[in-house]
C-alpha cells in the first residue's frame, strides 16, 4: 500500500510568513496569494500509480516533491501516505536526485547496502548482512551495474550514477518513489536509455507508487499513469496516459493518442509561459522591479 | 627524446664512475679520515635508490626524467664537492669538510645519529598527534554548530597565522619540562590550521548530501562516522602533509634551545664546537627524515582518499 494524499497544501519561502504562521501571528489562508510558492493544492496518487508532475522550471514542482519528501515543511495542509500524516523524511519513502543521490566515499555497492541497512533499520526488517549484500548485487544486476559494484562514483558517467541512484531506491524496498528530475543533467542518449530502463523496471516489477517530477514533455508520456501540469504553483490541468505498456518509443510516439497529448501539453506549457510574462509585466509596473 | 633519455641514464652512471675513481685515487694524506668506505657506501646507496626508481617506475615512463635529473644532480655535487675539497685544497677544511668526512660521521656517530632523530620524532609525533585530534574534533563541532561556527571562526583567524613559536619563552615557563613545551608548540602549530580548516570543510558539506542524509533517516552516530568522517578525511590528510614539515621546523626551532636531546640539538650542539661534518651529518639527517615523513603521508593520503 503506498497510496499519497495532498490536502490544501500551500508554502511558502518567505521566513517572516513562516515564522507567523508558526507563532499563531498569522492563519495560513491570509498568507497573501502572490508569497505562495506553492497555493493550495490538493492531489491524491492512488497505490502503485506513477504520477509525474511537469512544467516550468520555477513552478513549484520540486518544492512539492520535497515536501513529499519531508524535506520542506508546508505552512499549511496536509499530507499523508497510507492515511498517516507526513510529519518529516521517511523511509516509507525513497528519493532520486538530479545529483549527490550517492554518497562520493562509498563504493557502488556499499552506497546501495547503506540504503538498503538505513531501510532495514527504520523499517524493523532485521536483515542479515548476507541478505542486504544479496538484495544490494540482485538490484544492481537489474539496472546493469553488477559489474561496477566495487567502483566510485566518480568513477562512474552521470547516467550510470542515476542507474546506482535507481537501483538504491528500489532495493529500499518503499512504498513511494519519489524522483526529482532525475535524468535532467543527462544527454538525450543516456536520458532514453533511462526512461527505458525504468519502462523495464515498472513492467517487470511490482507496481509502486511514483511521483516523477520532469519538465520533459516525451519523458512525462513514456512513464506516466497520469501527468498534472504545474504552473506558477498550483496544479493547472491533469490527465490520464492510459497507452497500454510497455510502450516502445518508436511505435509509441506515432500514435495519434500520443500526439493529441503532446500537443496539448506543449500547448499548456506555451500559455504558461505566456502568463508567466503577463504576470512579469504587470509586477514590474507595480513593484518597479522583478520577483518573484 | 628516447635517445637522448637514454643517454643522460649512461651519463649518470658515467658520472658515478668518474667520483668513485677520483675519490679511490686521492692520496690518504689529503683528507682528514684515512677510510673513504663511508663515503663509497653512501655513493652505492645512492645508485641502489636510483635504480629501484628507474626498476619501479618502468611502466609508467621507461626514461623517469626526474629521478634522472635529480641523480645527475648529485652525483655532480659531489664531484665538485670531492674536487673542490681534498683533491684541489681549495675550499676552507674546516667550514667544508671533505665528504668522505662528512659521511664517516653516519658510520661513527649512526646510533647517536638515530637516537637523536628517534628523540625528535616523539616530541613531533606526539604533539602532532594530539593537535590534529583536538583539531578535528573541536574544529567538526564548531564546524557543525552555527553558533559556535560564528564565534570561533574569526577567534581561529587569528591565532591560525601566528606562529606558535613565539609562544616558545612563554611555554618553557608554563610546562613542567622542557619535552612538554616542544611539544605544546607543536600541538599549538598544528591545532589552529587543522581547526580552521575543518570548521571550513564541515560547513562546506553540500545541501544536497544533507538532503540525502535525511530522506534515509542517518542518525547523529551515523552521520559522524559514515558521512562527516569521510567527508573530511581528506582534508585531515592534506593538511597532515603541510604541517608534518611546519611542524618539524619548528621542532628543530625549539630544540636549538635549550634541549639536551634530538636532532635540533644534534646540530646546535655541533655548532658550538664548530664540527662542521657532524653539522652537515645532521642536516642530511633532517632532510631524510623529512623525506621520509612526506612520503608517509602522501602514502596515507592515497590510501584513504580513493574516491577523489
Amino acid at each position: 500500500m503506498g497510496s499519497l494524499s495532498l490536502r490544501d497544501l500551500c508554502f511558502t519561502y518567505d521566513e517572516d510568513l513562516v515564522k507567523g504562521v508558526q507563532h499563531h501571528r498569522i492563519a495560513p489562508d491570509e498568507v497573501p496569494g502572490e508569497k505562495l510558492v506553492l497555493k493550495h493544492l490538493d492531489l491524491e496518487v492512488a497505490d502503485g500509480e506513477f504520477l509525474c508532475l511537469v512544467g516550468h522550471s520555477g513552478c513549484g514542482k520540486s518544492t512539492t516533491l520535497r515536501i513529499l519528501a519531508g524535506l520542506q515543511k508546508p505552512i499549511a495542509g496536509t499530507i499523508e501516505t497510507n492515511g498517516n500524516p507526513i510529519e518529516g523524511p521517511g523511509l516509507d519513502r525513497s528519493v532520486v536526485f538530479q545529483n549527490y543521490s550517492l554518497f562520493p566515499w562509498m563504493t557502488v555497492k556499499k552506497n546501495v547496502e547503506f540504503g538498503i541497512k538505513q531501510a532495514s533499520i527504520e523499517l524493523s526488517r532485521g536483515l542479515s548482512k548476507g541478505q542486504m549484500s544479496d538484495i544490494a548485487d540482485e538490484y544492481l544486476t537489474k539496472v546493469s551495474m553488477r559489474k561496477a559494484a566495487d567502483l566510485y562514483p566518480y568513477q562512474l558517467s552521470g547516467g550510470m550514477r542515476q542507474r546506482v541512484a535507481i537501483a538504491r531506491a528500489l532495493a529500499m524496498d518503499t512504498e513511494v518513489l519519489l524522483f526529482d528530475e532525475p535524468f535532467g543533467a543527462l544527454d538525450i542518449k543516456t536520458r532514453r536509455e533511462l526512461q527505458m530502463l525504468m519502462e523495464d523496471l515498472w513492467v517487470s516489477g511490482r507496481k509502486k507508487t511514483a511521483v516523477f517530477v520532469t519538465h520533459d514533455i516525451e519523458e512525462a508520456l513514456l512513464l506516466a499513469d497520469r501527468i498534472v501540469f504545474m504552473s506558477a504553483g498550483e496544479f493547472r490541468d491533469e490527465f490520464e496516459v492510459s497507452a497500454p505498456r510497455p510502450r516502445v518509443p518508436e511505435v509509441y510516439f506515432e500514435t495519434p493518442e500520443y500526439k493529441r497529448m503532446h500537443a496539448h501539453l506543449l500547448d499548456l506549457f506555451y500559455k504558461a509561459e505566456e502568463t508567466k510574462l503577463d504576470q512579469a509585466d504587470r509586477e514590474q509596473v507595480f513593484d518597479g522591479g522583478a520577483t518573484l | 627524446m628516447r635517445k637522448a633519455m637514454k643517454l643522460r641514464i649512461v651519463f649518470a652512471h658515467l658520472l658515478m664512475a668518474a667520483l668513485i675513481l677520483v675519490v679511490a685515487l686521492v692520496p690518504n694524506h689529503r683528507r682528514n679520515v684515512a677510510d673513504p668506505t663511508a663515503f663509497f657506501v653512501t655513493i652505492g646507496i645512492i645508485e641502489v635508490l636510483y635504480l629501484v626508481a628507474l626498476v619501479h617506475g618502468r611502466k609508467q615512463d621507461p626514461f623517469p626524467q626526474g629521478s634522472t635529473d635529480i641523480t645527475l644532480c648529485v652525483w655532480v655535487l659531489l664531484l665538485l664537492w670531492e674536487i673542490f675539497g681534498p683533491v684541489l685544497g681549495i675550499a676552507h677544511n674546516v667550514l667544508l669538510p671533505s665528504p668522505e668526512n662528512v659521511f664517516n660521521v653516519f658510520a661513527d656517530h649512526g646510533g647517536e645519529l638515530a637516537l637523536s632523530v628517534v628523540s625528535s620524532l616523539e616530541l613531533l609525533l606526539s604533539g602532532f598527534f594530539f593537535g590534529t585530534l583536538f583539531g578535528v574534533i573541536l574544529g567538526v563541532i564548531c564546524g557543525w554548530i552555527p553558533r559556535l561556527r560564528a564565534m570561533f571562526y574569526p577567534i581561529a583567524n587569528v591565532f591560525a597565522p601566528i606562529p606558535s613559536v613565539v609562544f616558545t619563552p612563554f611555554l618553557v615557563i608554563l610546562m613542567p619540562n622542557y619535552r612538554l613545551a616542544a611539544v605544546m608548540v607543536i600541538l599549538l602549530g598544528v591545532f589552529w590550521p587543522q581547526f580552521l580548516s575543518m570548521i571550513l570543510r564541515v560547513g562546506s558539506l553540500p545541501p544536497a548530501i544533507i538532503d540525502n542524509t535525511r530522506v534515509l533517516k542517518v542518525s547523529n552516530l551515523t552521520m559522524i562516522t559514515k558521512i562527516i568522517m569521510p567527508y573530511i578525511l581528506p582534508d585531515i590528510l592534506k593538511g597532515l602533509r603541510i604541517s608534518l614539515t611546519t611542524g618539524f621546523l619548528m621542532l628543530m626551532y625549539a630544540e636549538s634551545f635549550g634541549a639536551k636531546s634530538g636532532i635540533g640539538y644534534w646540530i646546535s650542539n655541533a655548532n658550538v664546537f664548530a664540527n662542521y661534518a657532524n653539522i652537515y651529518a645532521g642536516i642530511i639527517t633532517c632532510g631524510i627524515t623529512v623525506t621520509v615523513l612526506n612520503y608517509g603521508s602522501a602514502w596515507l593520503q592515497k590510501r584513504f582518499t580513493k574516491w577523489h
